[in-house]
């Protein structure tokens, strides 16, 4: 398979360098497979996302994204990528699909292709019926969708999804989750996915990475990687490599309580 | 293809016209309309009706230096209007979005100027049609206002770049956490004070006649004379002296008016890249030590027990956001521009008086607090057993310790500063400034319970504000016309107590009941 995203001793740091959000980042995601990033809060999967997408310049090392440099040919990769942003916003006082034809727009998506494209998201996403409705009138569930149509309004080759269920309900997601198959297996896709929740990941990822502390601390496929810590569950394998709290001390702050 | 500018000047100007959507497309021949009724009738029509004043006016010799002030402060709301809206709700997330497509940040930033160009254009040819209307009686020719027209549009565009530039790099440097957008929020608050200040120090600080003085005047032209403004102000002043001559000065000071904004465009084009950045440069996060003096008061005062905590929570949630010290500074600030320029108080009744028209406005900003956290942290007091009474009981205390003591040490600065005050007046006028704030202490409370204001620009937030700003204005301007001095501190002490108390007891009522 074709390697798709390469980076190479990607880092990123803050202040004088005490603050590591990405550190020494190797890490090859080949064309057409749904890749799988996972990490506690703050280890550094957005900014890795980040990263990736051209949005802030890396401290050292570097990365391709479909052959391209992301240092030299930024629009290039933004060109090619999709992306679903952990926490963007949206122009509120914009309507579905005044908001999905301007992404478009920016995205040059010609013009004799774009209200059809914006039409066929809009029905897919359930939102047809609200589209001219303002964006500060959706409810975060059906915002979440509207931003997901948005990364995919230009139809790219690599879509970033930056925890695209959190938000959703569970038809919502099972929607989304099918999307994502669809787009690896039919359309060819790639998908780079960060998501917390592990069910998802682990039915969707063909291989993932579990990030700590900024430093990418395993890579493979779901069963590679419990089998490599000695775990059951992907569960277990997680709280092993990236550490966790010990049953014994979960009710210990009730101790002054049981002592009265 | 679309130029990228064009595609986020378009969205940006239907974000700005979503509340007229279903007339967004007849929007600028309608606008086009009654600007130009405006214009060619309203405006002459206004200006008819002091034609002499202002025609002696225009050729005296304090014109000649007035119309340069009166363009610096036209040159500065230009700078200032972008980069305010901007700071009251500083949205950097959108910036994600944009940076993560394949768009120059030029575009961005000319695409964001053009999208606002159209909305402030309509405040430019108000302005302009009482200017060319303005010199009609002078016989100012046809060419003549256009020069001016073009002259005052150029001028007007580059401060709005300017402002445009600034806001955006302000932006970037501000969204970044939520302590920087509060810092935001109060420098927006901020920068109203000297505008206040000047049209105060216009009102009533003697400064027309002060430009009457050929020589004040000639100094103040000259000092104005490195502002772009003054060159469009050039123009104005050589047509009205020269009406149907164009003369070849006006070529230096429309050239370099194009130089200007050309110059300006160039540069804020280059900070482009530093004006949309995701990039973190602080990775700083604020730590609090463990309780001051301060807090141990506070504590103390709530009787150190679980009332204390509460009461040093709440003031702590208060005082660790910008935006609602802010608030002190800037009605203490508006308090002194007032007396400083308007009253000029010789004893301490004005004072008073002026005090009374502010502090109701501290009284409502302190109160605002409690629900412009938002719903969710409003109605966390529902959920808590005597929830209700808690959240009242410590509200009051909270802003009790604010309102009226900053009301009490403002009357007795004042009793300092005025010369000849007794001891007894100024402990009189202080108890009373007290009394008097801490009634509205507990009105702004009761308003906020009644009809709570979870966003600054809700009509809820606007109306908490007007009604008892406005209503004790009103009230106390009533009863010193009625019953003079005394009746403003017999009557309007108690009823303000009584309303408060009245509003305070619907307040919890309702909060009680509300779902």
């Amino acid at each position: 398979m074709k390697p798709l995203i390469l980076t190479t001793d990607l880092s990123k740091y803050y202040g004088k360098g005490e603050i590591k959000a990405v550190d020494n980042l190797n890490l090859t995601v080949y064309e057409g497979e749904t890749f799988g990033l996972l990490g506690p809060n703050g280890a550094g999967k957005t900014t890795t996302v980040n990263l990736l997408n051209c949005i802030i310049k890396p401290t050292s090392g570097t990365a391709s994204v479909h052959g391209f440099d992301i240092l030299t040919q930024a629009q290039e990769v933004k060109r090619i990528t999709g992306l679903l942003a952990e926490s963007p916003g949206l122009f509120e006082k914009l309507s579905a699909r005044e908001f999905l034809e301007f992404m478009g727009a920016l995205y040059d998506v010609p013009g004799d292709i774009l209200p059809r494209r914006v039409d066929d998201l809009l029905k897919l996403f359930g939102l047809d019926e609200r589209r001219d409705y303002l964006l500060e009138g959706y409810s975060r569930g059906m915002k979440q969708k509207v931003l997901l149509a948005a990364a995919l309004v230009h139809d790219p080759p690599i879509v970033f999804l930056d925890e695209p269920t959190s938000t959703l309900d569970p038809r919502a997601a099972l929607m989304v989750k099918d999307l994502i198959k669809d787009l690896s297996q039919k359309a060819g896709r790639t998908i780079f996915l960060c998501s917390h929740i592990l069910p998802i990941v682990e039915e969707l990822c063909d291989r993932i990475g579990i990030i700590h502390q900024g430093a990418l601390v395993a890579v493979g496929t779901v069963s590679d990687i419990i089998g490599r810590t000695n775990s059951t569950t992907l569960e277990e394998a997680f709280i092993e490599l990236t550490g966790g709290i010990h049953e014994g001390e979960l009710l210990a702050w009730r101790e002054d309580v049981n002592d009265t | 293809m679309t130029h990228k500018w064009f595609v986020i000047a378009q969205s940006d100007y239907r974000a700005r016209t979503s509340s007229i959507r279903s007339i967004r497309r007849y929007f600028p021949f309608i606008m086009l309309g009654i600007l130009a009724v405006f214009v060619l009738y309203i405006a002459p029509a206004l200006i008819d009706l002091f034609t002499d004043e202002l025609v002696a006016f225009l050729l005296s010799q304090v014109a000649v230096a007035f119309v340069p002030i009166l363009f610096l402060m036209f040159f500065l709301i230009f700078i200032w209007f972008p980069i305010t809206l901007m700071l009251r709700d500083v949205r950097s997330e959108q910036q994600v979005l944009l940076l993560s497509a394949p768009v120059n940040p030029r575009d961005i930033l000319l695409g964001e100027f053009l999208g606002e160009l159209p909305l402030y254009i309509i405040i430019m040819t108000i302005f302009t049609g009482f200017i060319t209307a303005l010199f009609d009686p002078l016989g100012v020719t046809n060419s003549q206002k256009a020069v001016i027209v073009t002259s005052f549009m150029i001028t007007l565009s580059s401060a709005l770049w300017i402002g445009t530039v600034i806001a955006a790099l302000l932006r970037t440097r501000l969204g970044r956490s939520s302590r920087s957008k509060d810092v935001a929020k109060a420098l927006s608050l901020m920068l109203v004070v000297p505008l206040v200040a000047v049209v105060y120090a216009f009102l009533g600080g003697n400064v027309l006649e002060r430009l009457a003085d050929p020589e004040a005047g000639t100094m103040i032209r000259n000092i104005l004379r490195i502002f772009p403004s003054s060159w469009a102000a050039g123009i104005v002043t050589q047509f009205a002296a020269h009406p149907g001559t164009i003369g070849l000065e006006v070529v230096p000071r429309l050239a370099g008016s194009i130089v200007f904004l050309g110059g300006s465009f160039w540069i804020g084009m280059r900070l482009a890249g530093r004006a949309y950045s995701a990039e973190i440069t602080t990775f700083t996060a604020a730590q609090v030590g463990p309780d001051g003096a301060f807090y141990r008061f506070v504590n103390y005062i709530g009787g150190k027990n679980s009332f204390g905590i509460l009461l040093t929570s709440t003031f702590k949630t208060y005082v660790r956001r910008f935006q609602n010290l802010s608030w002190i500074v800037y009605i203490v600030a508006l308090a002194a521009l007032m007396n400083i320029f308007l009253m000029k108080p010789q004893d301490l009744f004005p004072v008073f008086l002026t005090s009374s028209f502010i502090f109701p406005l501290l009284a409502v900003a302190v109160a605002s607090d409690m629900t412009l956290r938002g719903k969710e942290t409003f109605f966390l007091y529902k959920k808590v057993p005597s929830g209700v009474g808690k959240l009242i009981k410590t509200r009051v205390v909270q802003g009790w310790l604010i309102v009226p003591v900053v009301a009490g040490v403002l009357m007795a600065v004042s009793v300092k500063l005025i010369p000849g005050t007794t001891v007894t007046s100024g402990v009189i006028y202080t108890g009373a400034i007290i009394l008097y704030a801490a009634a509205h202490t507990i009105l702004a409370l009761g308003m906020f319970l009644l009809r709570p204001a979870y966003d600054e620009r809700g009509s809820e937030f606007m109306l908490n504000m007007m009604i008892p700003a406005q209503g004790s204005a009103f009230f106390v301007l009533g009863s010193l016309i009625m019953f003079g001095e005394k009746g403003v501190f017999y009557l309007v002490i108690p009823v303000v107590w009584a309303v408060g108390i009245g509003v305070l007891l619907m307040g919890k009522r309702r909060f009680s009941r509300m779902e």
